[in-house]
C-alpha cells in the first residue's frame, strides 16, 4: 500500500454520509441563508438581490431581538438547571455496578428520549393545567385560594423545557462520574479528607468536563427548541423557536424567519464555540 | 493476646457469608519496622490492607493502632497514609497541591503547609517539580509524589498497595533502593503489599506470607527463605522442590525412588520435606553416593538464564525436579544436555523440613488441624506433590 | 468484595434522595399520562375518576389514528435500514480510517445534533417546497434520517472506537477480502453499536415533531404530529391512550434490545 492511498484509508466508508448531509442538510443551510438576503414583494415572496433589510428588522423591531434576548436567557437558565438537576442523578447512576436497578434507573434517565416531545410536553400539560394535580395540590394545601393559571406561564415553559432537555445533561456527566477513578476518592479520605470534602474538593472538579459538556448540549438544543414550549407556553411565548415557527405558519414570511434563523444559530455557535473554548484552555492550564 | 506492638490485628475476618476473603488469627506490626505481605493474587492481602486503611469493613475482629481500636473509623480519621498501585494521584492539582492537601484538611498554617510539603519533596528528591501537573510527570516520579503526598501527613503507618508495579524493571529496583532510603530515614512503619517475592525479601525487616486469607509464615527475609514453615511458603518463595514419601527403616525419606537423608525422622510415617534447586548438584551417573541418598535421572530440559542454568530432571519414578546451576562463566559447570543421564545430590542439611509427621496432627509445628487440612488442600498440580 | 464502611451514610442518604427527586421529576408526567388513559371519562382530572379501558376502544376504532399509526411504522421501516446503512459506514470510516478532512467530517456528521431544531425544520421545509416534497412520505423519511443520522453514528462510533484490529488482520491473513472481513468480522463486532443505533433512530423517528410540523401535511399526520395538533385544540384521553402505547412500544424496544447491547453505554 502506497503512501497516498493510505492517506485516504476509510475515506469511502464516509461517502454516503457526506452525499446525504450536503444534499439534506448543508444545502438547504446555504438556501436558507441566501432566502434571508432576498428582498421580498408586499405577499412576502422572495425576489432576486440583495438586501440586509430582515436582518435589520431582526435587530431592530422589539419583536424579534427581544425573543432573541429571551430565549438566550432562558436557556442558559435551563442548561443551569438541568446541570443542577443532573448531578445528584448521575452520581447515583454512576455509583451503581451494572444490574437491574441500574438498568431500570437508565430507562427512567432515558425514557424522555424514548418518548416524543410531545407526549413528555403533552405530560406536563395535565400537570399543570387548571383542574391538574399541581393546581389539586397548591389549592388543596391551602397555599392558594384557586386554580392558578398555569400552563401559559414561564415557569411552565422552564419546568417543562428542563424536563425535556435534562437527559442530555444526565449522560454526559454520568460518564464522567462514572470515569472517575475512585482511588482518588480514596486517596482523598486516606489524606484525612471526609465525604463533603471530597466531593468538593475532587469529585466536582474532576467531572466538570461532564458538567460543561453537557451544558453545553443543553444550552444548544434550549436555543431552538420551539414545541415544548408552543405547546405549554402558547403561540405568544417570546421565543426565538416560536417566533420562527410563526413567522412560518402565519404571516407566511419566509425571508424575515430564515433571517432570525441565522441570528439565532450565529448566537448558539458563537455561545458554546466561546464557552467550549474558555473551558479548554482552563482546563490545559488546569491538567498541564 | 494484643501486646505492646504498634498496630495490632486480632481475629479478623472479611468477605461474605460463606466465602472468607481473610481470616487472620494475629498479625502485630513493630513500631518503625517495613513488613511485607507478600502472596498470590487473591490471597487476601489487599482485602487486609483495605481493612486497615478503613475501606473494607471486616465481619470480625479489631484492629488497633497505637492502643486505640480503630476498627470502626472511617478512612479519614485513622491517619494513616496510603500508596496506590496507579499512585491516584489529583490530576486536576499541582504536585506541591497534591502534598499539601492532607495538610489544608488539617488546617494548618500556611507557612507549616509550605514548610512540610518542601520537606516531603526533599525527601523524594522532587523540590523542582513542585509546580508540575501530574500529567507531566513520568511513572517513576508519580509514585514518588504519591509517597511524598502519603508521608506529608506524618502517618502513624504508610501502607503500599503494589507500588512498583506499574513500574519497568529497571525504574522498580532504584525505586526499591530509595524506598528502603526513606525509610530507614524517617523511621515510619510501613506495610508493604507485593505479590513479588524478590521485592518483599530485599525490602523488608519482616515477611507475611498470605495464602488463601491467611497468614502462613511470619518472619525474617531469610528465615521464611532458608525455613519455610509450609508447603506454600517453600514453592511460592524460591521455588523449592517438595518431596512427601515414607521414612524406611535407615531413616531416610523414600519419595518415589528418590531417597532424601534429613536427620532424625522417624521409621515408617510420612514426611514432607523441600529442597531448592540451587541446593541440588548434578553428578555422573556412574558416581555411587556415599550416604545412599539422590536419586538417578534424566536430564529433560536445559536452558541458560545469564546468572544460571535451570535444568529439569526426570528421575526414574516419573518425577520432575529443577535445579539451578550457577554459571562460571568458562563453561565448566555447565549442565549437561537433555537425556544425559545424571544422579542428583544434595546436603542432607540443605534439606528442609516441612511436615515431619504428616498423619501425626500433635506433631512438633501445626497443631490445628484446619490448618493441616488447608496444607494438604494447596498441593499444587504441576510443581507440587509427587 | 467486602461490604464498603458506611460512614458517610447520612450523605449518601442526602442525595440519594435528591436523586429520587430528580428521577420523580423525569417520570411524573409519563406516569400522569399512562393513568391517566385509563379514564372513564371526557375529563383528563388527575387522578382519575375510575379505570377503564373506554378511550384504548375509541382510539383502537378510529380510523385517524390508524392511519396514523401505519405512517408511523411505515416511516420506521424506511428510516431505521437508511440511518443504520449510511451510519455504521461512517463511523467505522471516521473512528477506523485516516484521510483529510476526517475532524471535519465527523463535526458534520453530529451538527444536526447542535444546531437548533427551528432551524433544521425551516431549512427543510424551504428545501423541500422547491423539490415537492412537503407532505410526502418521501419527504419525511428523508426528514426523520436527517435527524435520526447523528444518533446512530454516535452509537456505533462508541462500538468502533473500541474495536480491536487484530480479528479483521487474522481474517486478511486467512485470505479473506475486504467485503468479506468487513461483513464476517467487523459488522458481529460492532453489533452492539449497531443495534443501540437502530433503537435511538426507531424511537427518534417514532417521536419526531419538530421538522414533521414543518414538512408533514394533511395526508402525512405521524402518529406524534396527531398529539401536537390535538393537545393545541382539546384535552381528552384519547391523547393520553395514545401517547401511553407510544411509550411503551418506546420502552420495551429498548429494554429487549438492551438485552443484546448495552445501550446503556452507547449513549
Amino acid at each position: 500500500m502506497t503512501r497516498a492511498t493510505r492517506r485516504w484509508r476509510g475515506a469511502g466508508y464516509v461517502l454516503p454520509l457526506v452525499v446525504f448531509l450536503t444534499a439534506l442538510f448543508l444545502v438547504p443551510l446555504v438556501q436558507l441563508l441566501r432566502l434571508s438576503f432576498n428582498p421580498v414583494d408586499a405577499y412576502n415572496a422572495a425576489l432576486p438581490g440583495f438586501t440586509l433589510s430582515h436582518y435589520g428588522r431582526v435587530l431592530t423591531e422589539p419583536y424579534f431581538y427581544g425573543a432573541l434576548l429571551h430565549t438566550l436567557l432562558t436557556a442558559v437558565l435551563v442548561a443551569v438547571l438541568c446541570v443542577l438537576l443532573a448531578y445528584p442523578a448521575a452520581y447515583l447512576l454512576a455509583g451503581r455496578r451494572p444490574g437491574t436497578l441500574r438498568t431500570v434507573l437508565f430507562v427512567i434517565v432515558i425514557s424522555p428520549l424514548l418518548t416524543s416531545v410531545v407526549v413528555r410536553t403533552y405530560g406536563w400539560v395535565v400537570l399543570l393545567s387548571g383542574n391538574g394535580v399541581v393546581n389539586r395540590v397548591l389549592v388543596g394545601s391551602g397555599l392558594i385560594d384557586q386554580p392558578a393559571q398555569l400552563l401559559t406561564s414561564y415557569p411552565a415553559v422552564v419546568v417543562s423545557v428542563t424536563h425535556v432537555l435534562l437527559p442530555f445533561a444526565i449522560i454526559p456527566l454520568t460518564t464522567a462520574l462514572g470515569g472517575l477513578d475512585h482511588n482518588l476518592h480514596r486517596a482523598s479520605q486516606t489524606l484525612g479528607a471526609g465525604p463533603v470534602r471530597t466531593f468538593l474538593r475532587v469529585t466536582v472538579p474532576l467531572s466538570l468536563p461532564g458538567v460543561v459538556t453537557g451544558a453545553l448540549i443543553v444550552f444548544a438544543l434550549a436555543m431552538g427548541i420551539y414545541i415544548t414550549p408552543l405547546l405549554v407556553g402558547g403561540v405568544t411565548e417570546p421565543l426565538a423557536g416560536i417566533r420562527v415557527y410563526d413567522q412560518v405558519t402565519t404571516v407566511f414570511d419566509y425571508p424575515v424567519a430564515a433571517a432570525l434563523s441565522f441570528a439565532l444559530l450565529v448566537i448558539t455557535l458563537l455561545s458554546t464555540t466561546l464557552l467550549g473554548g474558555a473551558f479548554r484552555i482552563w482546563e490545559r492550564r488546569l491538567y498541564g | 493476646m494484643s501486646g505492646a506492638g504498634h498496630v495490632e490485628i486480632d481475629d479478623l475476618t472479611a468477605g461474605y457469608d460463606g466465602a472468607r476473603i481473610l481470616d487472620l488469627d494475629h498479625l502485630s506490626i513493630h513500631r518503625g519496622e517495613f513488613l511485607s505481605i507478600l502472596g498470590p493474587s487473591g490471597c487476601g492481602k489487599t482485602t487486609l490492607l483495605n481493612c486497615v486503611a478503613g475501606f473494607v469493613e471486616p465481619t470480625g475482629g479489631r484492629i488497633v493502632i497505637d492502643g486505640d481500636d480503630v476498627t470502626a473509623l472511617p478512612p479519614y480519621r485513622r491517619g494513616l497514609g496510603l500508596v496506590f498501585q496507579n499512585y491516584a494521584l489529583f490530576p486536576h492539582m499541582t504536585v506541591a497541591d497534591n502534598v499539601a492537601y492532607g495538610l489544608k484538611v488539617r488546617r494548618l498554617g500556611k507557612a507549616e503547609v509550605a514548610e512540610r510539603v518542601g520537606e516531603a519533596l526533599r525527601l523524594v528528591n522532587l523540590e523542582d517539580f513542585a509546580g508540575r501537573r501530574p500529567r507531566q510527570l513520568s511513572g517513576g516520579q508519580q509514585q514518588r509524589v504519591a509517597i511524598a503526598r502519603a508521608l506529608a501527613i506524618r502517618p502513624a503507618v504508610l501502607l503500599l498497595d503494589e507500588p512498583l508495579s506499574n513500574l519497568d524493571a529497571k525504574l522498580r529496583r532504584e525505586m526499591r533502593v530509595e524506598l528502603r532510603t526513606i525509610q530507614r530515614r524517617i523511621g515510619t512503619t510501613m506495610v508493604f503489599v507485593t505479590h513479588d517475592q524478590e521485592e518483599a525479601l530485599s525490602l523488608s525487616d519482616r515477611v507475611a506470607v498470605m495464602n488463601a486469607g491467611r497468614i502462613e509464615q511470619l518472619g525474617t527475609p531469610d528465615e521464611v527463605y532458608r525455613r519455610p514453615a509450609t508447603r506454600f511458603v517453600a514453592q511460592f518463595i524460591g521455588a523449592a522442590n517438595v518431596l512427601e514419601g515414607t521414612v524406611t527403616a535407615a531413616g531416610l525419606l523414600d519419595a518415589g525412588g528418590i531417597l532424601v537423608g534429613a536427620g532424625t525422622l522417624r521409621p515408617g510415617s510420612r514426611a514432607v520435606v523441600a529442597i531448592r534447586p540451587e541446593r541440588i548438584r548434578l553428578d555422573d551417573a556412574a558416581a555411587p553416593a556415599a550416604d545412599g541418598t539422590g536419586a538417578g535421572g534424566t536430564v529433560g530440559y536445559r536452558a541458560f538464564a545469564g546468572d544460571a542454568w535451570h535444568v529439569e530432571v526426570h528421575t526414574a519414578s516419573g518425577r520432575t525436579i529443577t535445579v539451578q546451576v550457577a554459571d562460571t562463566g568458562g563453561g565448566v559447570a555447565d549442565p549437561p544436555g537433555a537425556g544425559t543421564a545424571v544422579t542428583l545430590r544434595w546436603d542432607p542439611s540443605d534439606v528442609i523440613i516441612l511436615d515431619r509427621d504428616a498423619r501425626d496432627p500433635d506433631g512438633d509445628r501445626g497443631g490445628d488441624p484446619a490448618q493441616a487440612a488447608h496444607r494438604a488442600a494447596d498441593r499444587d498440580p504441576d510443581g507440587g506433590g509427587p | 468484595m467486602a461490604k464498603v464502611l458506611r460512614y458517610d451514610r447520612g450523605i449518601r442518604l442526602l442525595g440519594g434522595l435528591l436523586a429520587c427527586g430528580v428521577f420523580l421529576f423525569l417520570l411524573a408526567p409519563l406516569a400522569v399520562l399512562v393513568i391517566s388513559s385509563f379514564s372513564p371519562t371526557t375529563s383528563m382530572a388527575f387522578p382519575p375518576s375510575g379505570a377503564s379501558l373506554r378511550w384504548y376502544g375509541e382510539v383502537l376504532s378510529s380510523p385517524d389514528w390508524l392511519v396514523s399509526f401505519q405512517l408511523s411504522g411505515l416511516l420506521v421501516l424506511y428510516v431505521v435500514p437508511t440511518t443504520v446503512v449510511i451510519g455504521t459506514l461512517a463511523a467505522y470510516g471516521l473512528t477506523q480510517g485516516d484521510f483529510p478532512g476526517r475532524k471535519l467530517i465527523q463535526a458534520l456528521a453530529l451538527s444536526p445534533l447542535m444546531v437548533p431544531e427551528i432551524i433544521t425544520a425551516l431549512g427543510l421545509l424551504y428545501y423541500f417546497h422547491g423539490v415537492g416534497l412537503i407532505n410526502t412520505i418521501p419527504g419525511l423519511w428523508l426528514a426523520h434520517s436527517l435527524v435520526a443520522l447523528p444518533f446512530v453514528v454516535r452509537a456505533v462510533m462508541v462500538s468502533a472506537a473500541g474495536l480491536d484490529p487484530t480479528p479483521e488482520r487474522a481474517a486478511t491473513s486467512l485470505g479473506a477480502s475486504r467485503l468479506r472481513v468487513f461483513l464476517t468480522v467487523t459488522l458481529p463486532l460492532l453489533r452492539p453499536g449497531i443495534i443501540a443505533g437502530a433503537v435511538l433512530a426507531a424511537v427518534t423517528s417514532l417521536g419526531e415533531v419538530a421538522v414533521s410540523a414543518l414538512v408533514a401535511g394533511a395526508n402525512t399526520t405521524t402518529v406524534p404530529l396527531r398529539i401536537f395538533s390535538a393537545v393545541q385544540f382539546q384535552l381528552d384521553p384519547s391523547m393520553a391512550v395514545v401517547s401511553t402505547l407510544l411509550m411503551t412500544a418506546s420502552v420495551v424496544v429498548m429494554v429487549v434490545a438492551d438485552r443484546f447491547a448495552r445501550i446503556s453505554e452507547a449513549l
